[in-house]
């Protein structure tokens, strides 16, 4: 008989773990939403606030295992992106921080900052990851663990401009998910992704400060 | 132009190209591959000398900015045979 590889052990790891993955996705969401209620109540008609979430897909999460080195202090990429077939045990779902994830995406960014400051209050001990690009922060990022069972899994939720998510959505489906040969696009593409968030940040202060001059100009 | 680039177009010209699976500038006929923290954690000069050191052994020589395990390096020889 043929032996199980490490990607058989973790798809089956994936499909136990499923149902439990799927109603954490709907509890944070749910609990999320329901925080920025006070938001969400009062936003004026150009404003919006959407809740999205979702589980890591398995192809992903094993993908994502793959590129992890569980012997670096700092978490970064292991190299060659392949497992060590001599040490299956130091691959498992429950290792990675992101297989629930929650995407706040808000417009504009003063809404933003409402929202990371409830959410703070509400998940106080999840750890802060900021996005940067240079030195521009992208989003809050929050990481922490959720599950109803003794597996809790690892979950993140995500505040990002509404302009900048929408703008990861359609980069992450045209050059992650279309054609393994795109992603080699990837690091070509790095100057110009940071120049699109540069412009989509630009957009987004220059709306605003209009928005308080006309407010100014009325009052 | 920024260093990163320099340092990607260094790669280019001798005959690398990158593998976004393995995360890694690679010449199947020099036996050669640099993962991307290599590139980022070491200057242009560092990796034009290691580009052009030769490989006596004819065996795949991997340029990482932390050692690989014994079994990945098994692996990933494995796959670019």
């Amino acid at each position: 008989m043929t032996p199980r590889t490490i990607e058989d052990r973790l798809r089956e790891q994936y499909f136990t773990f499923l149902p439990g993955m799927t109603r954490a996705a709907e509890y944070l969401k749910t609990r999320i939403e329901y925080s920025l209620l006070p938001i969400s109540r009062q936003l004026e008609s150009h404003e919006n606030l959407v809740v999205k979430a979702r589980v890591k897909e398995c192809g992903s999460a094993i993908d994502k295992l793959r590129k992890y080195n569980p012997n670096d202090p700092q978490g970064r990429r292991n190299p060659g992106g392949v497992f060590d077939r001599d040490r299956p045990e130091q691959y498992s779902l429950l290792t990675l921080r992101d297989m629930v994830g929650v995407r706040v995406l808000v417009f504009p960014s003063k809404r933003a900052i409402e929202a990371d400051s409830l959410l703070r209050l509400e998940f106080g001990d999840w750890l802060a990851d900021p996005l940067f690009d240079g030195d521009q922060r992208l989003a809050f990022k929050y990481q922490g663990r959720y599950g109803e069972s003794n597996e809790t899994f690892g979950c993140e939720y995500q505040i990002v401009s509404t302009l900048i998510g929408l703008f990861w959505e359609v980069e992450h489906a045209a050059i992650y998910k279309q054609s393994p040969n795109f992603k080699g696009l990837m690091p070509v593409m790095q100057e110009q992704t940071s120049a699109v968030n540069r412009a989509l940040i630009n957009f987004e202060d220059e709306f605003e400060r209009q928005l308080l001059l006309a407010e100014h100009a009325s009052s | 132009m920024p260093r990163q680039t320099e340092k990607i177009h260094l790669l280019d010209d001798a005959g690398y190209s990158y593998n976004f699976d393995r995360m890694m500038y690679i010449n199947r006929q020099a036996k050669k591959a640099f993962s991307i923290e290599f590139i980022d954690d070491h200057a242009k000069e560092e990796i034009a000398t290691r580009i052009h050191e030769p490989n006596s052994e004819q065996d795949w020589l991997f340029y990482t900015s932390l050692p690989m395990s014994k079994g990945t390096e098994k692996e990933l020889k494995r796959i670019l045979q």
